[in-house]
């Protein structure tokens, strides 16, 4: 017997009784002749979303090398009456013990961040657990140690425990069951060396609460805690089961608790209702112990669209982008030095994480800001990621396309050439669409349009759009003429979100200006194919169920873009020591690597690529790095269209926001990069087995702008060891050599250029052959924004020793990133 | 119209009766397609066939409660194109959430779908909902015949969701004892 039986048998129950499970209201007003009329929220469904989730965590596990996933199910809520009287009791219960273990743990972490000893008293926030979860075949142990929260952020502690050395532990992410919860990832607090050979593995965890109804005060577990191992690859993420942890460990022994921790937070009122960052208004702020989290309604975001699809791109620039507040309060200023800010959730929410001060510290600041004489609005000045909306300007006499494709990259490239303009408008009952521009390279077709909500923004009464606007829809035609249909084509990836470049109002009407893009799949370019636009009339996405019925259903002004897009030119590839990649063409978008068939890589080959391939940066000027899945628990590839599809919609969790990968079949690796100062003598070297290859001037011919001066940069070096390596002639890194010490060293950084650079701590340490140091903790820097004005200097001691230890005496790389670009200098401990 | 009249339309042939039905009831059909299909047109169609399979059953068929045998149909259409369309993408509306919370209620043996009945099955959970207050019994069917979300069926019921969820997951466990006990698991 299975569900569906169970469903089936409901649904042959007998008229009488089904009758009372019709929804009156509905049924009293179609008896009235009033049917109401189906509305597409627009809000993703809650199985849509942990689908989504569901897929991306087992793809991020997998990129990990991870075979286990550790899941937590968290579910319904606890009434609020018993919210004090509840919290009372806890807080008493939690004073009989004198240091319970999760304040240790918070402490430890907190130290690890900041690098300043943590003193805050934990006590109260959170509460012990000793329960434990074993694998069905004993292969790990998880301990569940303690639990704390703040109400916006869960921190569980737990150790991870490998029956032996045999299995190592891979990774550990959670499976969330709420859809306003969101699975912050996991960090290493600790390790523990056994006399096996195996580790026991100390983690935190992070969830966050991304929906403001939906408070975690007001949450209990009545499910608590599963384990499991996900056996399947990631294609089988796609089906419904698989989104659920396959082999579940003893979920329904553990017992329910709980999360009597966590008080209702304190709310500010944001009082100016322009206070922006980054296009989100902020409607209301509130402040923990443990950080400040604003919510932020973006009215011109779809909630169908993954959040990273309708953020802005100032809020993708960085990955973590930093608050700086005026000096005016020295207080306030310290609290706030080392916070950063999370883009988290959906496009509601945005977190920011602080040093915790004390239990007694967030009401201060809580006064403190709604004293500020500064207008709320002009602190949007002090995020540095904040950029002005864009406008559309035709001062210059460049083309439309030039100017979204610009906006699009962040760019002054001149994109010339590489697109149309376009004047295309549909409209229906609810909203006008203008398609304006397409522009792209043989690979990528982008296409720009605006959306003019005509009855205004259709939310509903939680926030959530009613309604889907029309999509502009694309209909291939191949060489021969051939229609393709409106069904998506194999060969090409249709995004299938609307994506918001920006938005803006024009004598009162507001303006959405929104893009889409086309992607090759082939590996041979979109060249020579017509491409015709019409308008979907389909409510809930791109793809009408038939051709036929599309047909009729759409916009009869369907209308050819003229072909601008040029056959590209592939070059072979460096004989068989880029295996399994035959070809490979360079865009004035990026590099696409062209590859037979990835299916016959042996294991070992497809290790070894997906560790060891990359594409070295010449002269700073392609940001440009290969990512690439892990293997599945069996040891086989995972499917590369799976794992692009959550790095599509992971971005901003990625280093490199501004790459976009499309995989397919293991037929094609295209990676776009950032076209700054493109220049025709580029040189890319692509590096495997650490032999960097150079695949010497790959630029195509068509790229013929005299705007593009050509580069002279000696090629760099990455074989020679010295004790500054510097990736830029403007910013330069150096380690004082006569400071290097087993647990630390002092950092010269030079800013030789006219701006500005912002960025952070972040470090890692790797052996000469380039392999990463195990850190014993993952927690070794500090999130604090350094700031080095143009033509300034600054030096940072950088400590280790709560990451690495003692390191033995040898050389050894040091790798960080400023203003975007790696910097690794060598250094020698004696 | 009532539903008298609809029915003596349907059996004088009259192509009317349809007319009178997607008025009366699509809304009502819609609404129960969509919570499982999330799709518009999807549910369109449902309610399209839905018509079609009245007007081929009716006569000799005699609903007796016209909403509830239309809902039925548009349910076990939209039902069955859930499952068609399921290879080809990643789920979506409520079936998904109904189908894992009715897990509990069952055990995933091989040999148990063979040896059960499926009348038998339905007959068994006739008997359980009529021995239910009207009160959850309402509260299950909407959330396991119509699908209706959680929220919904708190806004339905006048009640807060926790309370809905309390009950769906008490009449679960009882459901599964129930189930137990007729020797169904």
């Amino acid at each position: 017997m299975t569900n569906k039986d169970l469903l089936d048998a409901i649904g042959r129950l007998p008229q009488d009784l089904l009758d009372e499970g019709l929804p009156k209201k509905t049924a009293q007003a179609a008896e009235a002749g009033d049917a109401p009329e189906i509305k597409m929220t627009g809000q993703p469904e809650k199985r849509s979303i942990r689908l989504r989730m569901g897929a991306a965590v087992a793809a991020m596990c997998l990129l990990l090398n991870g075979a286990l996933i550790g899941g937590l199910i968290l579910a319904n809520r606890k009434s609020k009456e018993n919210r004090a009287q509840i919290s009372l009791a806890n807080e008493l219960s939690e004073q009989k013990l004198e240091t319970p273990g999760y304040v240790r743990d918070m402490q430890d972490y907190y130290t690890t961040v900041t690098g300043r000893e943590c003193t805050v008293d934990f006590t109260g926030m959170g509460k012990e657990f000793d329960d434990r979860f074993e694998l069905e075949d004993g292969a790990f142990t998880i301990h569940l140690t303690g639990m704390v929260s703040d109400g916006f952020v869960l921190y569980t502690m737990f150790d991870v425990i490998p029956r032996d050395a045999s299995e190592p532990f891979g990774g550990f992410n959670a499976y969330i069951t709420e859809e306003s919860m969101l699975g912050g990832g996991c960090t290493l607090l600790r390790r523990e060396k056994r006399e096996d050979g195996a580790e026991n593995l100390h983690y935190v965890a992070t969830h966050l609460r991304t929906d403001p109804n939906h408070l975690m005060f007001d949450s209990k577990s009545e499910e608590l805690f599963c384990i499991c191992r996900n056996k399947d690859d990631a294609k089988d993420n796609q089906s419904d089961e698989a989104a659920k942890p396959v082999n579940y460990g003893p979920v329904a022994e553990s017992a329910p608790f709980r999360l009597d921790f966590i008080a209702e937070p304190e709310y500010i009122s944001m009082t100016d209702p322009d206070f922006r960052t980054g296009g989100s208004v902020i409607e209301k702020a509130v402040v923990t112990p443990l950080g400040m989290y604003l919510y932020a309604k973006n009215e011109n975001i779809t909630d169908s669209a993954p959040y990273v699809s309708g953020l802005p791109k100032s809020e993708l620039s960085e990955e973590n982008e930093q608050l700086i507040l005026p000096d005016g309060s020295s207080k306030t200023v310290k609290w706030l030095d080392g916070w950063k800010l999370n883009a988290s959730g959906e496009s509601h929410l945005r977190m920011l994480f602080a040093e915790p001060l004390g239990k007694d510290t967030p009401a201060d600041s809580v006064i403190r800001i709604g004293e500020t004489e500064i207008p709320v609005s002009d602190l949007s000045r002090y995020f540095s990621g904040a950029q002005p909306e864009p406008q559309i300007q035709q001062a210059d006499n460049k083309p439309a396309y030039v100017k979204w494709m610009q906006t699009l990259y962040d760019t002054d490239y001149d994109f010339t050439g590489s697109g149309t303009d376009l004047d295309i408008t549909w409209e229906d009952h609810g909203y006008r669409v203008h398609m304006t521009a397409a522009a792209g390279d043989a690979f990528r077709l982008y296409y720009f349009y605006d959306v003019y909500p005509l009855e205004g923004q259709p939310y509903d009464k939680d926030g959530n759009r009613d309604e889907y606007f029309p999509i502009p829809l694309f209909s291939f035609y191949d060489e021969n003429g051939e229609n393709l249909g409106w069904k998506r084509h194999t060969g090409y990836r249709i995004g299938e979100n609307p994506l918001l470049l920006s938005s803006e109002t024009v004598d009162g009407q507001e303006v959405w200006h929104m893009f889409g893009r086309v992607t090759d799949l082939t590996g041979t370019g979109m060249h020579g194919c017509t491409i015709y636009t019409c308008l979907s009339a389909q409510l809930s996405g791109l793809e009408p169920s038939n051709s036929e019925a599309s047909d009729t259903r759409s916009s009869a002004e369907a209308k050819e873009i003229p072909n601008f897009m040029q056959k590209p030119e592939f070059r072979s590839v460096n004989g068989q020591a880029l295996k399994p990649y035959t070809s490979y063409a360079v865009t004035q978008l990026g590099i696409v690597l062209v590859s037979d068939d990835l299916g016959e890589l042996t294991a070992d080959e497809f290790e070894t690529m997906s560790s060891q391939l990359e594409i070295e940066q010449a002269e700073g000027e392609w940001q440009c790095e290969a990512f690439y899945p892990g293997k599945s628990a069996a040891g086989e590839p995972v499917a590369w269209q799976d794992w692009a599809l959550s790095w599509m919609q992971y971005p901003v969790q990625t280093t490199f926001w501004n790459l976009a990968g499309i995989e397919s079949g293991g037929v094609v690796i295209c990676h776009f990069a950032k076209p700054l100062d493109i220049r025709p003598s580029i040189n890319m070297y692509l590096k495997l087995n650490g032999v960097p290859l150079k695949v010497n001037n790959p630029l195509p011919d068509f790229i013929t702008s005299d705007a593009q001066p050509a580069a002279t940069e000696p090629e760099p070096d990455t074989t020679t060891a010295t004790t500054q390596t510097t990736a830029s002639s403007v910013l330069a890194v150096n380690i004082r050599a006569e400071n290097v010490t087993p647990t630390g060293c002092d950092i010269v950084f030079t800013n030789d250029a006219n701006s500005d650079v912002c960025f952070g701590r972040a470090f890692r340490l790797l052996n000469m052959d380039g392999t990463p140091l195990s850190p014993l903790c993952e927690l070794t820097f500090t999130e604090e924004a350094l700031e080095l004005p143009a033509g300034g200097t600054r030096t940072e001691h950088y400590d280790w020793s709560n990451g690495y230890g003692n390191l033995e005496p040898g050389s050894y790389l040091f790798e960080t990133r400023v203003g975007g670009t790696p910097f690794t200098a060598n250094f020698t401990v004696s | 119209m009532h539903d008298d009249e609809i029915l003596a339309l349907y059996r004088s042939r009259s192509e009317r009766a349809l007319q009178e039905v997607q008025s009366k009831y699509g809304g009502l059909c819609r609404t129960v397609a969509m919570q499982i299909l999330r799709n518009a047109e999807d549910a369109e169609e449902c309610v399209n066939d839905m018509l079609y399979q009245t007007w081929n059953a009716i006569p000799p068929e005699e609903p007796v409660r016209l909403s509830a045998y239309c809902a039925a149909l548009t349910r076990n259409n939209a039902l069955n194109r859930y499952e068609a369309k399921k290879a080809k993408r990643r789920g979506g509306g409520e079936l998904p959430l109904v189908l894992e919370e009715l897990s509990g209620c069952l055990r995933a043996e091989d040999n148990t779908e063979r040896m059960i009945d499926k009348i038998v099955l339905t007959d068994t959970i006739e008997r359980f909902l009529r021995d239910e207050s009207a009160k959850h019994r309402r509260v299950f069917l909407l959330r396991y015949f119509s699908m209706l979300p959680v929220t919904d069926i708190a806004a339905e019921m006048s009640m807060r969701e926790g309370t809905v969820k309390s009950i769906l997951k008490r009449m679960r466990d009882r459901l599964q004892v129930y189930l137990e006990q007729e020797g169904l698991l």
